[in-house]
């Protein structure tokens, strides 16, 4: 067993195809909120189609509950399913 | 009505059977035990007065627990069965020398969650982590975990980092991934307690740190391998949205620390190895003596408290982290600065913020891949394909 997908791994991998640029982040006089890549966690659930079309707050609340628990077997974390 | 803690930090012994160089305790040489009587106040007096939906996690810690003998722990736990809530949770930060099948079977029976602490490869911690008269301890904690993986018992890893090892992130990479280590903590040396200096002090460190970590990060990602760094997963839950929970190293009361003779203090076990004209010894009553609640009603305590909030407040209305961390850790603002009301410190920017940059530049270091594979979204796929 390889663990569970850290989330900083799935953020990174919507950043490859959303091509988030993340500007913003780095002007050191932009407090850094919680929730600023919520930009990219929209990306992440639009581009998931088993996702029934609810709220982003809620879709977040959602993966900070149920990410722990989503382990991934494969060697290739990046394709596990 | 006694606060609810999300953290109690219980010391079966100050003594610990090593001598790291880099330890914050000054009294590691007392081998005495947390007696039945301090046992059974922290039952009476703590465990059974939270709410029977409380999810603490108590942990033993400071010196080394494993120096307790395991029929100790069978007795506390013993003792502990019908007072904690249902939803407690143990866990042990060990050095782990001393772990075996005895302790695998202690650690089962108890569902008690272990970490151990390595600091990265051989030499880096050999360096540091030494026996009482002088030898390696690097293999004989390897030892340890491996006999933890073979059970099954998935431990956590905690690395403290020191200078020279910043631009050798490959190689302590390349640690985790051959022993199988996909939790792991890092921490840095830190100025505390009996540890007058840390290898950082005197040099801004916080722009090496961050590399160290973007390189580990790319490493783990480049290869396939699901390296959960745990202070850069905790950024990564707050910034995609996740409430921070309160910074309990701030927050009165919501870390209870029972020392060894019962006394008690909050905000950080580390805490209890300082003293102060002002501030005493940071401890605030003992739990043979009197009741929790109480303590928080001494004049030495909202001296304390008082100054911690300020501090607070004070990197509220400076820092642009202050979202992510809630405020720092009071006991280092006290060590470094010798200020709780202290806003940045090392251990700030070595930690919070290098992980908050680190993780930062990391995504922005993304680019679609030359040969693109079709990403799905592994966390939202079905439940059905989720295993445990």
């Amino acid at each position: 067993m390889r663990g569970a997908l850290p989330l900083a791994f799935a953020l990174a991998m919507t950043a490859e195809v959303a091509h988030e640029t993340l500007a913003d982040l780095h002007n050191p006089t932009t407090p850094l909120r919680v929730g600023i890549l919520s930009s990219l966690t929209d990306a992440m659930f639009a581009a998931d189609k088993n996702l029934p079309g609810e709220p982003a707050a809620t879709t977040r609340e959602r993966l900070a509950q149920f990410y722990p628990n989503r382990n991934c077997f494969s060697n290739n974390f990046q394709n596990c399913k | 009505m006694l606060a609810e803690p999300r953290l109690i930090v219980l010391q079966p012994t100050p003594y610990c059977n090593i001598a790291c160089s880099y330890c914050y305790l000054g009294n590691r040489d007392d081998k005495r035990l947390m007696s039945n009587d301090v046992i059974d106040a922290v039952r009476d007096k703590l465990l059974a007065r939270l709410s029977r939906d409380a999810t603490p996690m108590v942990v033993w810690h400071a010196g080394e627990p494993t120096a307790a003998p395991i029929r100790w722990y069978e007795n506390a736990y013993g003792r502990f069965a019908d007072a904690a809530p249902a939803g407690t949770t143990f866990s042990m930060q060990s050095n782990g020398i001393g772990i075996d099948g005895r302790w695998i079977d202690l650690f089962r029976r108890t569902n008690t969650k272990i970490s151990i602490s390595i600091d990265g490869p051989e030499h880096f911690h050999d360096r540091r982590r030494r026996t009482r008269n002088g030898k390696p301890t690097w293999a004989m904690a390897v030892r340890g975990l491996r006999r933890l993986q073979r059970a099954g018992l998935e431990p956590g890893v905690i690395t403290v980092l020191h200078p020279d090892g910043l631009d050798r992130a490959g190689e302590y990479f390349d640690f985790y991934r051959a022993h199988d280590l996909t939790d792991v903590s890092l921490s840095i040396d830190e100025v505390e307690g009996a540890n007058r200096e840390s290898g950082f002090s005197g040099r801004d460190h916080k722009a090496a740190v961050t590399r160290f970590l973007v390189t580990v990060l790319e490493l783990a990602y480049r290869s396939d391998y699901p390296l959960r760094v745990r202070g850069i997963e905790r950024m990564a839950q707050m910034l995609a949205g996740t409430p921070a929970p309160s910074n309990e190293l701030a927050v009165p009361w919501a870390a209870i620390v029972v020392a060894a003779d019962g006394r008690v203090s909050t905000f950080s076990p580390e805490l209890t190895e300082a003293s102060a004209a002002e501030y005493g010894d940071f401890v605030f009553g003992n739990i043979l003596d009197g009741e929790i609640d109480q303590f928080g009603h001494t004049d030495v305590f909202r001296r304390v408290a008082a100054r911690v909030a300020a501090g607070v407040a004070a990197c509220k209305a400076t820092c642009r982290y202050f979202e992510l961390c809630g405020g720092g850790s009071p006991v280092n603002k006290f060590s470094e600065k010798h200020d709780l009301g202290a806003t940045e410190t090392e251990y700030c920017r070595l930690t919070t913020q290098a992980s908050a940059d680190a993780l930062i530049a990391f995504l922005s270091q993304r680019r679609r891949p030359t040969a693109v594979v079709p990403v799905e979204n592994p966390l939202l796929q079905p439940q059905s394909r989720i295993a445990s």
